[in-house]
């Protein structure tokens, strides 16, 4: 594809609003995976901080919590690794109502729930490092105020065991894009190769091809994928490679039929009669005219390869917690649905269709931009 | 008062940022009752546009100005103010109109004696046995064989001839005041298209109906029109009486369209180009100096069989055939243009194809320079690319839209190391050269360039592998007649600079005529008359052969 022509039909894009708008979501979407942890406010990996007495609280829910230092230290990760798989917190997190410093050491009333609290003592030397140790009263609890009180915010209110959603709904955009792009990357592969192959040779390849694809039709798609996982294990990279595994055989017969049309054009005949091999016949001359269709397939399978990952996850044979993925933090809520707290199921199922919505729209703008011949 | 009149009629479409495209440019005819106006012209010449003028059937987006009239029973119609009821009312009982493609015109679901039928009744405030009684009559007019079954036939089951009078039947069995037909022949045989040509005359002169006849072709014109209007470029260059314009042409468009057509005068010399009288050059070109035939044979074919499965029984085992080539055998020499012409379906690009290797052959054999090319392998096929290319027929299909011009040309010339890869650019713009192109066309994309442009495009790519034969497959068919000359021009040309040889496959007998040497004419996969051009055209032997002559469009003077 010429330059030119790309630039223009991305141009094109562009100035459809709906395509605009849903290209936006969809970058939006990966910019949050990509920098997950940097943006997440609970930056522990797999934004996995549970404060029980926090459980299942409204959007907006905030609140005072103290900070004492864990008795094991963590394992130090380099930087760079903290920035994308995330930083273990130094500290358990207290909720408090409020604190006061004695001798030796402190006292909190430990939030339980509303209006149920007990009162709970932390040794000093806990909390300040060993150049603090003969501050004053008054300078011990500005101390404390400033490194080991903080202000704990929920946006979108918290999970059941505590978790902030907000965090885990940007940390499971990872496992939606990621299964986008893989699950894209590998059925276009297999779909691209066994459908161009079918398409042109035809006769028994063809034949062969076709059969395969038949087979593979007849099973339902979450019947196979289950039987994928089952021989090569469940996981974050073997849910990715089943899905992926089961979703080119719909690319492989749009392909199929593109390259069956395409063959029939004098050009192709006349790089036959030039002698190019078959492969270059392929690759250079076939396979560009069809990136049209293949652009417009890859759009929507992104969208499927999202529905399914959420719907395995849902079934517990997804991604595995404490992982977030979407699916799975709708399964772990979505009793809640029936009672007062039915967001936290909603939440990460508006987030399912917002982009499942975003790629099909794409996906159909891309149709409608390349559709039109030669203009 | 004439049927029809039309004054100072303008066709325009809005485009982003320039100025109106006017397609269509003040032009002005009438037509009386009873009487056919050709309207001739070339691809882009506006004279489609203007006929869906007439029919009011142009775009939204068109904008329309001029007086349209159509006189019909002491009664005015403003065409170019009409509402679309009054239109559909005008379509329905008035005008009647014949397409090029009449597949795409018949239900393909009903049987065509029941659509001819519907027509009648929608018409007629007829009884149905009266119908039935008419459509067989109709059918019978526009000879069709045996009526009664024909009328239980279904579109498929019939000819592309058979369809057209169908569709001829269809227009004309409620005596529309004006019939408007639309390139009817250009999809037909030349045999088939004289059959139509003569069945409309009869039809219009028995029915006195006036009709509109629109055609590229200015010698198809003169057999049928009384009044023809020359178009170019949107304007009208000559208007007037058929006779007065062929016999006594006054704009220099017009000579040339007549000129440019390859006929038995002109075999040896450049024809003439449009270009040539707008700019009222002399004829100074040289005469051709006679294709130098060396003795040695370049491609010889042995009866060669090619033959498709036709029907197959339970097993899969196929039980007979469809011989599309039979027994072919002929042989080309080196230096040599070899015609082969035949009708749609005669057997002929199977013949070329085979000799390119694009199809296996059932039984016989081809030998190039000597050596067996029947049954290659893949590798030696390719080798082989470079001695034997081919031309093919639509200009716009044949190159690869995603590549530029210089990769189109480059491609072939790397993969199989005729030049060095530095050399590749050098080599590319002289074949550019060669065939008449600007060399920034190298960075250009196929659309950017016109039918003819294209054509000289694939010549280059052709040539670019240094080959010694050359197969041209229909390749000036697709092609307006001036285009038709250049590239006939640029052939001749570069067979002569180049020493290459051609089989030249087409359709058109006076075309194989004027570049051939020798000409085969091929039918129903079997060679039925073959020699020296000249003779094959002026003394026929074979009854297919003249029959193919006879059918020939020729000017009336």
């Amino acid at each position: 594809m010429g330059n030119v022509k790309s630039y223009s039909v991305f141009k094109k894009l562009l100035l459809k609003p709906s395509a605009a708008i849903a290209f936006g979501v969809i970058l939006l979407v990966a910019l949050a995976a990509l920098l997950a942890y940097v943006i997440a406010p609970d930056n522990t990996p797999f934004a996995n901080r549970m404060i029980v007495e926090y459980s299942v609280k409204q959007p907006g829910f905030s609140h005072k919590v103290l900070l004492v230092k864990k008795t094991i230290a963590q394992k130090k990760t380099p930087a760079i690794i903290q920035l994308f798989s995330g930083k273990n917190s130094d500290y358990n997190y207290i909720p408090i109502n409020d604190f006061w410093v004695e001798e030796n050491r402190i006292g909190v009333q430990h939030y339980i729930d509303d209006g149920i609290c007990d009162t709970i003592y932390f040794p000093l030397e806990t909390m300040l490092p060993a150049t603090a140790k003969y501050l004053s009263a008054q300078d011990t609890k500005q101390y404390i105020i400033q490194h080991n009180i903080r202000q704990q915010t929920y946006l979108l209110g918290t999970d059941r065991y505590g978790r902030d959603i907000l965090s885990r709904l940007i940390i499971g955009a990872r496992v939606s894009i990621a299964v986008g792009i893989v699950a894209v990357l590998l059925s276009l592969t297999i779909g691209i190769v066994l459908g161009a192959i079918a398409g042109y040779f035809g006769g028994k390849v063809d034949n062969a091809v076709m059969w395969i694809i038949n087979i593979l039709w007849s099973i339902p798609t979450l019947l196979l994928v289950f039987a994928i996982t089952l021989t090569i294990g469940k996981g974050f990279w073997e849910i990715f490679i089943a899905i992926g595994l089961t979703m080119w055989v719909s690319a492989a017969r749009l392909i199929r039929g593109q390259v069956m049309a395409l063959k029939e054009m004098e050009y192709i005949t006349a790089a036959k009669a030039l002698g190019l091999t078959d492969m270059r016949i392929i690759f250079k001359h076939i396979l560009p005219n069809i990136a049209g269709p293949i652009m417009v397939i890859a759009a929507s399978n992104f969208a499927t390869a999202i529905l399914v990952e959420a719907g395995l996850s849902f079934l517990g044979i997804g991604v595995q917690p404490p992982q977030p993925s979407w699916g799975l933090m709708i399964k772990e809520h979505y009793n809640f649905l029936i009672t007062n707290r039915p967001v936290l199921a909603i939440i990460p199922g508006i987030a399912i269709m917002i982009l499942v919505y975003a790629f099909n729209i794409l996906g159909n703008a891309l149709r409608d931009v390349l559709d039109v011949k030669d203009s | 008062m004439p049927l029809i009149e039309i004054h100072k009629l303008s066709v325009s479409f809005p485009q982003k940022g320039k100025e109106d495209f006017i397609a269509v440019n003040n032009i002005s005819f009438s037509l009386e009752k009873g009487k056919v106006l050709a309207i001739v012209g070339e691809s882009g010449s506006g004279k489609s546009l203007t006929a869906l003028a007439l029919m009011g059937l142009l775009p939204k987006e068109a904008a329309i100005k001029g007086n349209l009239i159509f006189n019909l029973h002491h009664q005015s119609y403003p065409l170019q103010s009409l509402t679309t009821s009054q239109w559909q009312e005008l379509r329905r009982n008035h005008i009647g109109m014949i397409f090029q493609e009449p597949m795409s015109s018949l239900n393909p679901v009903m049987k065509i004696g029941k659509q001819l039928e519907e027509t009648l009744c929608i018409h007629q405030n007829i009884s149905k046995r009266k119908a039935k009684q008419q459509t067989l009559e109709w059918l019978q007019k526009v000879q069709l064989p045996s009526p009664g079954k024909t009328y239980h036939k279904y579109p498929h089951q019939l000819s592309g001839g058979q369809k057209q009078r169908m569709m001829i039947a269809m227009a004309m069995c409620n005596h529309p005041a004006l019939l408007i037909a639309d390139e009817p022949t250009t999809a037909l045989d030349v045999t088939v298209q004289r059959e139509i040509i003569d069945l409309m005359k009869s039809l219009q002169l028995q029915t006195g109906t006036s009709m509109i006849f629109i055609t590229h072709d200015l010698a198809l014109a003169s057999m049928i029109a009384d009044e023809v209007s020359v178009m170019y470029r949107g304007r009208q260059t000559e208007y007037g009486d058929a006779t007065s314009v062929f016999t006594n042409p006054q704009q220099p468009y017009t000579k040339a369209l007549i000129a440019c057509k390859p006929n038995t005068d002109n075999k040896g010399k450049p024809l003439p180009t449009v270009q040539d009288f707008l700019e009222h050059k002399k004829e100074n070109k040289l005469a051709y100096s006679a294709s130098s035939v060396l003795s040695n044979v370049l491609l010889r074919v042995n009866d060669l069989d090619i033959y498709f499965p036709e029907n197959s029984d339970w097993l899969g085992r196929t039980i007979s055939f469809y011989k599309a080539v039979d027994k072919v055998s002929f042989e080309l020499k080196q230096g040599e243009v070899l015609g082969l012409v035949g009708e749609s379906g005669c057997g002929k690009s199977t013949l070329s194809k085979s000799i390119m290797g694009l199809l296996p052959v059932t039984a016989g054999s081809i030998f190039y320079k000597g050596k067996d090319i029947t049954h290659l392998k893949a590798d030696e096929r390719r080798k082989l690319s470079t001695s034997v290319q081919m031309i093919f027929q639509d200009p716009y299909s044949s190159l690869n839209p995603r590549l530029t011009i210089g990769e189109l040309l480059t491609e072939p010339m790397r993969v199989h190391k005729i030049v060095e890869s530095k050399r590749l650019k050098t080599e590319a713009l002289r074949l550019l050269d060669l065939v008449q192109l600007p060399a920034d066309a190298f960075n250009r994309y196929p659309h950017q360039f016109s039918g003819g442009q294209r054509q000289r495009i694939g010549i280059a790519r052709a040539l670019s592998v240094k080959p010694e034969l050359l197969i041209c497959d229909e390749s000036v068919s697709a092609l307006d007649v001036s285009i038709q000359a250049q590239i006939l021009n640029l052939l001749k040309q570069l067979q002569q600079e180049l020493q290459l040889s051609y089989l030249f496959i087409s359709h058109d007998l006076s075309v194989v005529h004027y570049i051939s040497d020798r000409v085969l004419v091929m039918q129903t996969g079997e060679i039925i008359e073959r020699g020296d051009a000249t003779q094959v055209l002026l003394h026929p032997q074979n009854e297919y052969t003249k029959k193919l002559i006879e059918a020939m469009p020729e000017m009336k003077r």
